[in-house]
């Protein structure tokens, strides 16, 4: 578990999944939190990494960056990569920029959360 | 972010609803990363905020005393995805550079249902926003300014800002409190002191240490205030701040009140 004033990253590791459950607000002074948990051996090395974002509070443009970087290594490792839906105003960002278009989006009760 | 943090105060003064909220923060908070990112090439340096409430329009005003816009316009495809959601977000934007004082990044917001907490003529509006409470260029590096109007929004986010500082600036919890009765006490006795219809707000925080400067106030009041008066909030500013400096702006009668707060440990 990491903390960065208000982001909470908790990870879990299962049957080769990576889940990285966000809490609280990615932003400029949070993103690197994020960034250097993608990039820890544990999750680089899984076959999937999931990002839940369902306690995501707010996201803003530096905070959508790591997550395009995210997926863009997954692509180029092979590693199959999903979101779940953040708040309002984090669907409404990764609408407005198109990011959402790219990236798998499951649902909150979804067994690869498990 | 601190300005999330006022735009909330702000947002349970004027009645925004949620989803006006989520825009206004994100919108804002787009154009604050820039003056962070591009305006001093690395270094801290002042940002500005002006806040002002209509009915049914916010304006919001981001400003530093560095290069921001162009910088960030010719740097990165990141500060080029923060100005496209800008614009996306807000019903205007205008990006100006101010020539001798910085950048700034004007925003108007549509939020039909926003009232504000005091009526605000238009000629108020017009009028220039008040003198820093610094002289423009000396705010110490990392200094925020806000400034509201109608001045009651100011009431709405100083306790949130205060209590948001001071855990930053990594006071212990009963500190913190102290700071909140300090907020409380100045929201209760200011007001009557405040001169037109603007008012302004400088932070400037250290690690266990901040700083509050509140201007323009009616000449004569910040001494009053800090005194052991009726109306003064003496006993108690004394007991919870570190110091207490009241000073003249520029060639008007108009005071700042500066007020600063450590956590001794």
């Amino acid at each position: 578990m990491a903390v960065q004033d208000q982001l909470l990253i908790g990870v879990r590791l299962y049957k080769g999944r990576a889940v990285l459950s966000l809490r609280g607000e990615l932003d400029l002074a949070s993103a690197p939190l994020l960034q250097s948990e993608i990039e820890s051996s544990d999750v680089a090395s899984a076959s999937m990494l999931v990002l839940d974002l369902q306690e995501l509070k707010f996201i803003d443009s530096t905070g959508l960056r790591v997550l395009l970087t995210a997926y863009e290594s997954a692509q180029e490792r092979g590693q199959e990569f999903a979101v779940t839906q953040g708040s309002p105003q984090v669907q409404r960002l990764l609408s407005i920029t198109g990011v959402g278009e790219h990236l798998r989006i499951i649902a909150p009760g979804d067994e690869l959360l498990v | 972010m601190l300005v999330r943090q006022m735009l909330a105060g702000v947002a349970e003064a004027v009645e925004l609803d949620a989803n006006e909220l989520n825009d206004i923060s994100t919108a804002v908070t787009e154009a604050c990363n820039n003056v962070v990112l591009h305006a001093y090439a690395g270094a801290e340096g002042p940002l500005e905020v002006e806040l002002y409430a209509l009915p049914g329009t916010v304006e919001v005003v981001v400003r530093d005393h560095g290069g921001g816009i162009p910088a960030a316009g010719a740097a990165s495809e990141q500060a080029g995805i923060g100005l496209s959601v800008i614009q996306t977000l807000a019903e205007r934007s205008d990006f100006r550079v101010v020539k001798d004082i910085g950048t700034e990044v004007w925003m108007t917001f549509g939020a039909p249902q926003a009232r504000a907490p005091a009526p605000l003529s238009d000629d108020e509006l017009k009028q220039p926003a008040p003198v820093a409470s610094q002289p423009a260029g000396s705010e110490p590096a990392g200094a925020i300014e806000i400034t509201v109007a109608p001045a009651p929004l100011a009431w709405a986010i100083l306790p949130r800002l205060l209590s948001a500082l001071a855990a930053r600036a990594h006071f212990r919890t009963d500190r913190i409190a102290d700071i909140q009765l300090v907020a409380d006490a100045l929201t209760a006795q200011v007001p009557a002191s405040i001169r037109g219809s603007h008012l302004s707000i400088g932070i400037s925080v250290e690690p266990r240490d901040l700083e509050l400067r509140i201007a323009p106030l009616l000449a004569g009041h910040a001494k009053d205030l800090i005194v052991d008066s009726a109306g003064g909030l003496g006993p108690l500013i004394g007991k919870l701040t570190t110091s207490q400096r009241v000073a003249t702006l520029g060639s008007s009668d108009d005071e700042m009140l500066a007020l600063r707060l450590h956590d001794r440990r």
